[in-house]
This record gives structure tokens, C-alpha cells and sequence, in this order.
């Protein structure tokens, strides 16, 4: 088979160019530490939500010293809790999962999205510093009034972050 | 007479677009930061340029078709 | 040398019948995208922001199934019966298979359009993804098995051709449009198998009332497990236009046969077992099946470059045969006056764009910045959008005379039409990136929040009026298309005035390449090998957590209310 010098030398420079990428991807993965969503966490009821330990009773819960988790129950069409406040400079991890259809969990601006599915917990651990305020957003369309789920992340600053008092 | 054929030139013209319409990326990259006036008049202005270039007399030009079809 | 109307009459009034059906479908879709771009734009509101899904799911459903699809399988049949030079077997079977296709098309839109009168009681206002636990109404699903089991047995009409063919030809290469057509029917088996089973074991039986639940991360990955191979799917008779059209009206000649079968052999191989990177976000998969995923599609960019190879260096002969010199001055000397040659061209600088964004798509890690934004919209408008939909409308050029017998009329208007859908598409799709990258989200009526989106470039105001823009020169090129269409069907016929019926020759021929190319089984069966590494574990592991039916969760909109609806709305009678 006669393959033309250039076509050659373009297939070789492709391959280097696939390569390449999967190098850096798998750099992101690897090196940087960029964590995939994945299935970590153990399936739920999303029909028996109310008697989950965690969810039937989501918001904030403080974990460590600069450490907090939050538990999420996404319905169509809204987040519970839809504001969240948490303090600035914390690690906060957020366990999202749904109690009927599939949606996302998106805080806009920043790199924490990730798909939401009945039956199954999406966790994903970000980095806060300033007092900041965030929208958030479902970008999967989840029913007739999707474009009304929205929530609210609040970074307020640390001296005034007050946890709920648990019930 | 024109340098290029007028579909060429058109062709081209409507090639240029997605090119000014990213160079205004390039241009917020470079810490430009121009106005959406500013970017329609300056495309406009490549437009001009373009157009002019096509039907300008090609005078000083070798006496050789070249750039002629 | 004559048109194909005067070779295979029956199979040009097929060819045709499936035409016009993707044409309806294009025009209807194109209206409804324009309604989409001012409603999210708040620039008009015509329907409710609830009735928009339904408008969103006609517009999903109309151009990327039944568009796309019906010019496949009119293409296809063309590359068949012009390459081996015989006709279809049996045209009862033929027009059973295109029936099929219709009557299903039909069966999927009545509920879809019955979600907009309240008179009707159906919805199925799913998009065109339909993820469970949104249900929609069991003649969704019904439609849509038909729509795929009449494309099946249009594979299988052009299997039989082809094997009519090879008794007579025992020793002869595959001719090269037929290869395509048959690698690509290759994948489409292996692959819309995963959404007929999920339709038909889950889906439909559900939506009856059967089973309670389903798996929603189950039916979800067995739609992703078709979803990706779909857009080979729509992209396979692009490329095969790409290589046998383009080069022809370029004047010149394709430059490598066998690369072009290695291309779709690639193709066959790599098209399914990469869906899970539609998943790169979903809880429930490990994320070593997101790896596989995201480097088998990394490799799949290897036929997508060596085609833009081939079909540049196609170009610049075909360029150079009509006098062309120079490096760059033969770009001068292509028939840019051919709205065909000009339409292909432009579709295909539209692709190139859109592997760029494709690339963030596809980058694991990456795609959290992306994912079911705005971004993706932008994305595949460039690719299903244009690479495949404007090369079509170019191609309905060529074929509309050949398949009518009948001049193309407006050749002008012709031009002037693919020149405005890549205008449109320049603008609109360049604000969908943008906006995606704020993290304005995909498929919703109102993305106007209670807090605002902040582009790294412009604002949201300026990036809305490019999308209006951009959708409003679409809209109006499709209107132009649509007239040249109906110009030249009220045209005479002229046979003496079109180009006789032929494709591309090579400048490498098959006979270059080594036979085993063509040993479709080989191929196959390692496709088949390739799926079940990729996909045995993760299904096996989603049904491990949970169940085939799943761990529970109702379906939405709950059949409960409308029986409550139907009480209420009989007791005020
Ligand atoms: C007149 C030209 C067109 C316009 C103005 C247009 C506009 C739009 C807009 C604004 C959306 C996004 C809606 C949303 O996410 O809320 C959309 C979605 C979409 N468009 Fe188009 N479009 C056009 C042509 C096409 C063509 C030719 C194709 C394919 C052949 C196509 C395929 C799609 C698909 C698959 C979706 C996604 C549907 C979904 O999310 O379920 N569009 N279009
Ligand atoms: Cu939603
Ligand atoms: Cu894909």
C-alpha cells in the first residue's frame, strides 16, 4: 500500500497530538489531583429518602476543624436546602442526590458541576476562600419548570458563620 | 475590473467573519478590552480594506495576469 | 453517462419520498430553533416557558433523527445501487422499511405534539435523550422502535444488494461507497441494539404500567451506549459525500481509497465503546471506565484528521486539474460559484472549529467546565448543525436534478444560502460557546436567575443578541433552501442539463490497499470485542448496585395525576 510522504508524516503528528492530549488529561488526573465524580458513595432509596440518615435531614454539618459536609436533595424543581451558607477559607464536600428524576448540581463559576441521579449520591469536595455569593443551577432538564431550580451558595466570612442548630 | 472574481470575494468576505469575530477574543487575551461599537467598526474597517484591495487598479503590478484569476 | 432517475427510476422515487421527508422535518426544526434562540433570549415569547420543552424535544427529535437520518438512508441507497449498478432486490420490502420509518416518525410526534393541547392528555415532552424516570407516552416509545427497526431493515436491503452483487463478482474489491455504507450499518447494528433493548425491555413496559421503576443510571448508560455511535451515525454519510462528492465537483479526483476505508474501518471500530464520556459526570461510574472512555475517544480523532487530510489534498487536485498554481493562489481557482463545492467547503471549515471544541468535550477532568452548558449547544450546532446539516443542504443540490431529472432552479439563492448558514452559525455558535463558559445552562426556558451570569468577554446582553443574530440568518437560510427546493420540483424536466450520475475516482485506488481491508467480519467481530470490554464491566457494575429496575423513584409526570386528572375533568362534565 503506498501511503503519500506527507500523508505519513501527518498521520505520525496526529498520533503525537492524541498522545499529547491523553497526556494531559491524565496530567489533570494524576498530578494536578482533579477527582472524577464516581461511585464512592452507596446507592440510596430515593423513594425513602426522609429516613436516610443524612438526607432526611440535609444542610451543613461541620466535619473537622476548616471541614464541613453538605447534604443536598435535589426535586423538580428545586435544592433542599436552597441556600447554603458555609464559612469562607473551608473545604467543604457536597453529597447530592435526587428524589425523582435526574438533574445536575452546577455552582456557576466554578468547576463544581456534576450530574444528579435517583438512586445514586454525587460527592465532590471544593476549595472556598473569600466571602463570596454563588448561583446555582440544575442544567438538566428535569421537568416543566427546570428553568425555577436555582439555590444559592453564601461564603460568608468566618467570625460570622453560625451552624443550624440541629433539631 | 476587479483583482478576484466577485463570488470569490464574497466567499472571502464571509470568511473573514468568524476571523473578526475571534480576534476580538484574541484582543481581551491581549488586555484590549474594545467596545461592541468598536469591534463592528473595525470589522467594518477589514471589510473596506478587503474590498478596496479587490477592485483597486492593479497598476503597480507585474504586467503578468498573477494576481488575476 | 445519464442521470440516476434514468438508471434506477423506482429507486429514485425512494431516494426522493426520503428526501423530502428530511426536508419537512429540516423545515420544521429550523422554525422551532428560532422560536427556541428568541424565547431564551426573552427577545419574544410566544409559548409558555413550561410548553418549551415540548417545542425543544420536536426540535431534538425532527433534526437529529428523522433529518438526518431520512437523507442516510436516501444517500445510502444511492451509494448502493450507483456503485454496485444494480437495483434494490425487492421494492415492496424497500417501501416497507421507508414505512416503517415514517409511521414511526408520526407514532413519536403525536404525543410529543399532544404535550401543547390540553384537550390531548399525552405528553412526552422528554427531549430527544429521554432519560428515565421522565416518561413519556408509551406511543413515544412505540414510534420510536418502529423508526429504528425500518432503518435495520434498510441495512438489510442494502446487504442483499450487496451479497446479489458479490455471487456475480467473487474477486472484486468492495467499491468504495458501498464499503462505507456497509461499515457503517456495522455500527449502527452493534449499537442502536442498546437503545431498542432499553425502549423496549424497559422503557415501554414501564411506561404501561409493568414495572414500577427502572434503572435510571442504567437506561441512561444504555442510551449514551447509542448516543455516541448516533453521531457517527449522522456523520458517516457526511464524510462519505465529503469523499466522493466534493472531490468530483472540486474537478479532481479522491486521493487515497484505502486511507479511506481504514478511515471508516476506524470508525466502526472506535464509534461505540467510547459513549461513556457523555457520562463523565455522573455518580455511579468508576472513573476508570471514564478513562477507557475518554481514550478511546481521543483516538477516534485519528479518522476525523486523516479525513481532513484527504479531503484537503482532494480539494487542492481537484484545484489544481483546473489550472490552480501556487501555494495558496489555487484556493483561487475551486468552483466557489458551485453552491454545492461551496457549501461542502464551508461545512467542512465549520467541522474543523468544532474538533477544537469537541477536544474540551472530550478531556475527562476538563469537561466539568462544560458539561450541559450552553457550551455544547455550541458545540454540536457546528457539528450535527453544519458539518453534517449544511453539507446536506449542499449535497440536496446535486441530487435534488439527479433524482428529479429535474435543473437545479436559483442557483444564486443557492449560493447565497450556504453563505448565510455560515454566517449564522458563525455568530450563533461562537455566543453558545461563550455563554457556556459563564455557566449558562443547556435546555432551559429562562436562564435569566435571581443572580447573573459574568462572561470572561462582553456581557450576556451582547452575547444574546449574537445568538438572536446568528438564529435569525439560519432561520432564513433554511427558508432559502426550502425555496430552492420548491423552485426547481416546479421546474421541467431537462435530463440534457445535468451532470451524469458518477462519483469521485481515485488517484490511489483500491487495488493499493491490502485485501483484508475488506474482510467486513473481521471488523466486526473485533467492534464487537471492543464493546463488550468497554461496556461488560460498567453494566455489570451499575446492575450490581442496584438492580436492573432500579432502587426506586417514580416516574415524572406521575401517571397517579392524570388519572386524578382525568376524575377531576369527567366529574365537571
Ligand atoms: C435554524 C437553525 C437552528 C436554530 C436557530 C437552532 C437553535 C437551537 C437552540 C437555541 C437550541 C438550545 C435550546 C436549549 O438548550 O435550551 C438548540 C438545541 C438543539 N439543536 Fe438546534 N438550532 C438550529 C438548527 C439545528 C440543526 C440543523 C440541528 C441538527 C441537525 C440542530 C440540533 C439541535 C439539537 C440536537 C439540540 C439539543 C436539543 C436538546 O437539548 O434536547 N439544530 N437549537
Ligand atoms: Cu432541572
Ligand atoms: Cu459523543
Amino acid at each position: 500500500m503506498n501511503v503519500h510522504d506527507y500523508e505519513k508524516l501527518w498521520i505520525g503528528l496526529s498520533m503525537v497530538l492524541i498522545v499529547l492530549f491523553i497526556g494531559s488529561i491524565t496530567y489533570g488526573s494524576v498530578v494536578a489531583g482533579v477527582v472524577m465524580i464516581d461511585d464512592a458513595a452507596d446507592p440510596v432509596d430515593p423513594d425513602a429518602l426522609g429516613d436516610h440518615p443524612d438526607f432526611g435531614d440535609p444542610g451543613v454539618t461541620q466535619t473537622g476543624e476548616d471541614t464541613y459536609e453538605v447534604h443536598v436533595v435535589a426535586f423538580h424543581p428545586g435544592f433542599n436546602p436552597d441556600v447554603i451558607e458555609v464559612p469562607a477559607n473551608s473545604t467543604v464536600t457536597f453529597h447530592v442526590t435526587s428524589m425523582d428524576v435526574i438533574h445536575s448540581f452546577s455552582i456557576v463559576g466554578t468547576n463544581a458541576n456534576s450530574m444528579v441521579i435517583p438512586g445514586e449520591v454525587s460527592s465532590m469536595t471544593v476549595e472556598l476562600g473569600a466571602p463570596n455569593r454563588y448561583g446555582i443551577v440544575c442544567n438538566e432538564y428535569c421537568g416543566e419548570f427546570h428553568h425555577l431550580m436555582e439555590g444559592e451558595l453564601v461564603v460568608v466570612p468566618e467570625d460570622e458563620f453560625e451552624l443550624e442548630a440541629d433539631e | 475590473m476587479s483583482r478576484i472574481d466577485p463570488v470569490v470575494l464574497l466567499v472571502l468576505l464571509v470568511f473573514t467573519v468568524p476571523i473578526l469575530v475571534q480576534l476580538r477574543t484574541v484582543a481581551f487575551y491581549l488586555g484590549f478590552e474594545p467596545t461592541v461599537t468598536q469591534s463592528i467598526i473595525l470589522g467594518l474597517a477589514v471589510i473596506v480594506v478587503i474590498v478596496g484591495w479587490a477592485y483597486w487598479p492593479a497598476r503597480w503590478l507585474p504586467s503578468e495576469p498573477e494576481g488575476c484569476e | 453517462m445519464s442521470t440516476y432517475v434514468e438508471q434506477f427510476p423506482a429507486e429514485a422515487r425512494l431516494v426522493r419520498s426520503a428526501m423530502y421527508t428530511a426536508f419537512v422535518a429540516l423545515g420544521l426544526g429550523a422554525a422551532f430553533g428560532l422560536l427556541q434562540v428568541l424565547h431564551r433570549t426573552n427577545v419574544l415569547r410566544v409559548i409558555d416557558s413550561t410548553d418549551y420543552y415540548t417545542i425543544l424535544t420536536l426540535h431534538g427529535v425532527l433534526l437529529v433523527l428523522t433529518f438526518t437520518i431520512f437523507f442516510l438512508v436516501a444517500i445510502f441507497t444511492w451509494a448502493i445501487t450507483t456503485s454496485l449498478d444494480r437495483p434494490l432486490p425487492d421494492h415492496r420490502f424497500s417501501w416497507t422499511w421507508y414505512g416503517l420509518m415514517t409511521g414511526g416518525t408520526v407514532l413519536a410526534a403525536i404525543p410529543i405534539v399532544g404535550g401543547l393541547i390540553d384537550q390531548i392528555d399525552m405528553s412526552a415532552a422528554v427531549l430527544f435523550t429521554f432519560y428515565a424516570p421522565l416518561q413519556a407516552h408509551w406511543l413515544f416509545y412505540v414510534g420510536l422502535a418502529l423508526f429504528v427497526v425500518g432503518t435495520w431493515l434498510a441495512g438489510v436491503d442494502w446487504i442483499r444488494t450487496y451479497l446479489a452483487w458479490r455471487r456475480e463478482h467473487p474477486d472484486e474489491r468492495i467499491p468504495l461507497p458501498t464499503f462505507m455504507v456497509l461499515t457503517t450499518m456495522g455500527f449502527w447494528y452493534l449499537s442502536s441494539v442498546g437503545v431498542a433493548l432499553s425502549v423496549l425491555v424497559f422503557l415501554l413496559p414501564w411506561s404501561l404500567g409493568i414495572f414500577e421503576h427502572v434503572n435510571a443510571l442504567l437506561t441512561r448508560t444504555m442510551f449514551w451506549y447509542f448516543g455516541h455511535a448516533v453521531v457517527y451515525f449522522w456523520l458517516m454519510p457526511t464524510y462519505l459525500l465529503w469523499y466522493l462528492l466534493l472531490p468530483k465537483v472540486a474537478g479532481g479526483k479522491l486521493f487515497s481509497d484505502p486511507l479511506a476505508r481504514i478511515v471508516f474501518v476506524l470508525f466502526l471500530l472506535l464509534s461505540t465503546p467510547t459513549g461513556i464520556h457523555h457520562q463523565y459526570l455522573d455518580p455511579g461510574i468508576a472513573e476508570g471506565f471514564k478513562y477507557v472512555a475518554m481514550t478511546n475517544t481521543m483516538f477516534l480523532l485519528l479518522p476525523s484528521l486523516l479525513t481532513a487530510f484527504t479531503v484537503v489534498a482532494s480539494i487542492e487536485h481537484g484545484a489544481r486539474q483546473r489550472g490552480g498554481t501556487g501555494r495558496l493562489r489555487w484556493l483561487g481557482a475551486l468552483p466557489w460559484r458551485d453552491p454545492v463545492f461551496t457549501g461542502m467547503a464551508l461545512a467542512g471549515v465549520m467541522f474543523a472549529a468544532a474538533g477544537f471544541s469537541g477536544i474540551v468535550n472530550a478531556g475527562l477532568n476538563v469537561n466539568y467546565l462544560v458539561h450541559n452548558t450552553f457550551w455544547v449547544v455550541g458545540h454540536f450546532h457546528l457539528t450535527v448543525g453544519t458539518a453534517v446539516a449544511l453539507t446536506f443542504m449542499a449535497a440536496s443540490y446535486w441530487f435534488l436534478p439527479q433524482v428529479t431529472g429535474k435543473p437545479l432552479w436559483g442557483r444564486p439563492l443557492a449560493l447565497g444560502q450556504v453563505l448565510l448558514w455560515f454566517l449564522g452559525m458563525t455568530f450563533m455558535s461562537n455566543a453558545m460557546h461563550r455563554g457556556g463558559l459563564a455557566g449558562i445552562p443547556r435546555r432551559t426556558a429562562e436562564p435569566q436567575y435571581n443572580f447573573s451570569f459574568e462572561p470572561a468577554i462582553g456581557s450576556v446582553a451582547e452575547l444574546d443578541a449574537q445568538v438572536v443574530l446568528g438564529g435569525t440568518l439560519l432561520f432564513l437560510s433554511t427558508v432559502l433552501f426550502l425555496t430552492v427546493v420548491l423552485g426547481t420540483l416546479r421546474g421541467g424536466v431537462d435530463p440534457t442539463r445535468i451532470p451524469a450520475n458518477t462519483y469521485a475516482a481515485a488517484l490511489s485506488e483500491a487495488e493499493d490497499g491490502p485485501r483484508i481491508l475488506d474482510n467486513l467480519r473481521l471488523w466486526v467481530l473485533i467492534a464487537v470485542v471492543l464493546v463488550i470490554l468497554a461496556y461488560a464491566f460498567p453494566i455489570a457494575a451499575i446492575v450490581d448496585r442496584s438492580g436492573w429496575l432500579g432502587p426506586g423513584g417514580s416516574p415524572y409526570p406521575q401517571v397517579v395525576w392524570v388519572v386524578e386528572y382525568l376524575v377531576v375533568a369527567l366529574a365537571l362534565r
